[in-house]
């Protein structure tokens, strides 16, 4: 037996480095971390150039109106020698290739039926069967590493490598995953870059895949760059033990769960006890706008992540990060940096697509209008909260306009180590803590007027060391949930290890939840929408909007509805009453004797 | 024709009859439904269980356990019967639902295998040894809860179900495809019946 029965009082903090798997994926690690990311590269600084296009680009590329780019279309098209993304990626013969894709449709069909994947029984694929056989999961595979050796780290003619869409727009080059013809997903994933250091991705739309539309694994330097990710079933870019990464100008939406995902990246700063501002970070994303996703943003051991000049807004969260979910390398979440992000209006609820009798998401895939904007969630989060910390140490969330987020502002709560697999004494109070929220402008509309948060800042009043410094309401207060009379400043931070067990309570029921199976588990109410925030103004143009009804929370049985242990049941009560009833009836009815 | 005292005799004859028959009925009801069983038990765990305690996460406390697929788990609690009627064990479960992340393998309560006789005021303790399986039908962020277990009972020919709450909910989060060699990759494959 290897029981450890803790109790928080006299137990230490500390931060376990975690050895540990992938989300669902194999088992994976961080690169070295010696790498850096790659810069832009012109075609004449390329050493080999590849295009790619279909047989309707001349006409698409007739319509570009700007002068410019229409002659270098018209220039790269007559070096046109592929028809697929795929097979210009195969036949790359030197690092630092460019690959151009021209404006056209891109399904990939060679991948849609490669032969290599009958083969495949299920469960996990393994490196090398990306590199054998990447078709198993992916519309398009970029492996760069060989099997040969041990490393984790690129070393064949694919490092280095930039594909540019050369379109007016990201969607001008788009690829689609899609459907099967049985209505089921086509692939996993759009593109994968795999051990790919040095992946150059620019300009180019992806979307409708079975979980990832750009996914980039075990990667040091990246670049995503003008990309368009939509209408996935899971996220839109999704990074994953990769380092040195820059995700600049995108748009994703519509995605099942989140919009951007740099999940488990490198922790680079795990040793370092000083919150952001950092000087080195594992991924940069900024200048995206990320909207109409389950999450806008989210990251299991999203570490080191430097997230700044972002929109987020009308998603069902907007930035998520949390250390709930076991197996992710990186554990706790750390040294997440926000700022100057517009974080607002995340309330839009798609929990309804899940639940009932027979809701849009049960259908075959192909029969759900993913490619209408049909979200169907994966992961449950409190509808209308800004930002969600769920575990997390050493975050700084400064200067950013977080406004109309009608449940939190943004919220701050601890999760045990034993919930993701972390049975050692010190893991179970290694979050969150040091977590810093300053000069934050709350329910401020760019055009005047006021759409505050439900509450700005929800808080389980647990953890050493966060703060709230500076923060500036349009209302005139800062709202909290917190016990105490005034949230910490940064000169004292909070000194409660553990937290409110009544505030932590949501988290467990909340996290039964299952799109398929369980969609709307008793006892959570996250899933509910909340009210709109008295006092909301409506903006210019915005029609006004209905003060909803708060949906009453599903009260938690705690198991299995059973009949009453205790009390008298009313069955008896009525015998009772009639046995009463009945020697009333006799003494009334009993004839006078007159003799007596 | 019968006479009028003969009828009223035989009215009022019914009428006890009825009422007895309905106080005996009503009085049946009320034993069975004063059938109890300890509300609340310290659990205890044994096999392969790797647990954490946390008395003040969660509603009520945590017992969080590690899932390990395959592993053997022993779950021990009293049971006593605080109601006044001897009851019949008859099976003691973890919940109702038809694939769970703890299967149940074996139940012994005191010594006994079931069906097993708890007289009032008795206690014995419930070792019931789960299986933790299934992961496949669960997704890599998911929870499952067992706040309580469910005794069956049988009292007077009557079947009963007690819950009993365990002191803290035990927590058991599903792993990922790493650690749950049955999960295919296909979503389509993992979605329990409802």
């Amino acid at each position: 037996m290897r029981r450890a029965a803790l109790f928080l009082a006299g137990l230490m903090l500390a931060l376990t480095p975690t050895v540990a798997h992938a989300h669902e994926e194999r088992a994976s690690q961080f690169p070295p971390g010696n790498g850096h990311t790659p810069t832009y590269r012109t075609a004449a600084q390329a050493a080999d150039v590849l295009v790619v296009c279909k047989p309707d680009t001349a006409s698409l590329v007739a319509r570009i109106a700007d002068p410019a780019l229409r002659a270098r279309n018209e220039q790269l098209l007559k070096r046109c020698g592929f028809a697929h993304l795929q097979a210009a990626v195969d036949a790359v013969r030197v690092r630092r290739t460019n690959i151009y894709v021209l404006p056209g449709h891109y399904r990939e069909e060679p991948s849609l039926s490669a032969p290599c994947t009958k083969s495949y029984a299920g469960g996990i694929v393994t490196y090398e069967q990306v590199v054998s056989c990447g078709e198993i999961v992916d519309l398009v595979t970029i492996a760069g590493d060989s099997v040969t050796d041990p490393d984790i780290v690129c070393d064949n003619q694919l490092c280095d490598l930039q594909i540019e869409g050369t379109g007016a727009a990201p969607t001008d080059v788009l690829f689609t995953a899609g459907f099967r013809a049985d209505g089921d997903w086509a692939k996993h994933n759009v593109l994968k870059a795999d051990r790919a250091d040095g992946i150059y991705l620019k300009n180019m739309g992806f979307e409708l895949a079975k979980e990832n539309a750009v996914y980039v694994h075990e990667t040091d330097g990246y670049v995503i760059d003008n990309v368009v990710a939509r209408n996935n079933d899971l996220y839109g870019i999704l990074t994953f033990t990769s380092d040195h990464g820059l995700i600049k100008n995108c748009e994703t939406h519509h995605n099942g769960d989140s919009g951007i995902y740099p999940g488990s990246a490198a922790d680079v700063n795990a040793a370092s006890t000083q919150p952001p501002p950092l000087t080195r970070w594992s991924v940069e994303i900024t200048g995206c706008n990320t909207h109409h996703n389950a999450l806008g943003f989210s990251g299991t051991a999203g570490n080191s992540v430097y997230f700044h000049d972002n929109r987020v807004h009308d998603n069902g969260a907007g930035y998520v990060t949390d250390s709930f979910v076991g197996g992710h390398p990186g554990m706790p979440q750390d040294h997440a940096w926000l700022e100057d992000n517009d974080i607002y209006s995340n309330n839009t609820n798609y929990y309804g697509n899940v639940q009932g009798s027979s809701p849009p998401c049960s259908r075959r895939p192909a029969a759900v209008g993913y490619e209408k904007g049909m979200v169907c969630p994966s992961f449950q989060v409190p509808v209308g909260t800004g930002i969600l910390i769920a575990g997390g140490n050493y975050n700084l969330i400064r200067n950013n306009r977080i406004y109309d987020n009608w449940r939190n502002g943004a919220m701050l709560f601890w999760v045990p180590g034993a919930i993701r697999g972390d049975m050692t004494a010190s893991g179970q109070l290694d979050t969150s803590n040091h977590n810093r929220y300053i000069g934050n402008r709350l329910g401020f509309h760019p055009a005047g007027v006021t759409q505050p948060n439900g509450t700005d800042f929800w808080w389980d009043d647990q953890g050493l060391g966060n703060c709230w410094e500076g923060n500036v309401a349009a209302t005139g207060q800062v709202t909290t949930n917190a016990v105490v009379p005034v949230l910490p400043t940064c000169a004292v931070g909070s000194i409660l290890p553990a937290g409110s067990g009544a505030k932590s309570a949501t988290l467990l029921p909340c996290s039964m939840y299952n799109r398929n199976s369980e969609p709307d588990p008793p006892g959570c109410d996250w899933l509910d929408s909340p009210a709109p925030p008295r006092g909301r103004q409506a903006a210019p143009g915005e029609p006004i909007v209905a003060a909803a009804a708060v949906t009453a929370p599903t009260q938690s049985t705690g198991g299995d509805a059973l009949p009453a242990t205790g009390g008298t049941p009313p069955v008896l009560l009525a015998g009772v009453v009639l046995v009463a009833g009945l020697l009333v009836y006799r003494r009334v009815r009993r004839p006078v004797d007159p003799s007596r | 024709m019968i006479d009028e005292p003969r009828r009223r005799w035989r009215g009022r004859v019914a009428l006890w009859l009825g009422g007895a028959a309905l106080l005996v009925a009503m009085t049946l009801v009320a034993t069975v439904a004063s059938v109890r069983i300890s509300g609340t038990a310290p659990v205890g765990f044994g096999g392969a269980a790797e647990v954490v305690t946390l008395p003040h996460y969660g509603d009520g406390g945590s017992h969080i356990l590690n899932y390990a697929h395959g592993d053997l788990v022993t779950l021990t609690f009293p049971l006593t019967n605080t109601g006044r009627l001897p009851v019949t064990v008859t099976a003691v479960r973890l919940g109702d639902r038809p694939l769970s992340l703890l299967e149940p393998q074996d139940v012994v309560v005191g010594s006994a295998r079931l069906p097993m006789r708890l007289d009032p005021g008795k206690s014995a303790s419930v070792v019931l040894t789960a299986r933790e399986g299934n992961c496949r039908y669960f997704h890599e962020r998911e929870i499952e809860l067992f706040p309580a277990a469910l005794v069956d009972l049988e009292v007077l020919g009557v079947n009963l179900t007690r819950r009993v709450a365990f002191d803290h909910e035990i927590v058991v989060h599903s792993p990922m495809i790493v650690g749950c060699p049955d999960r295919t990759l296909d979503r389509s494959d993992d979605i329990r019946p409802r």
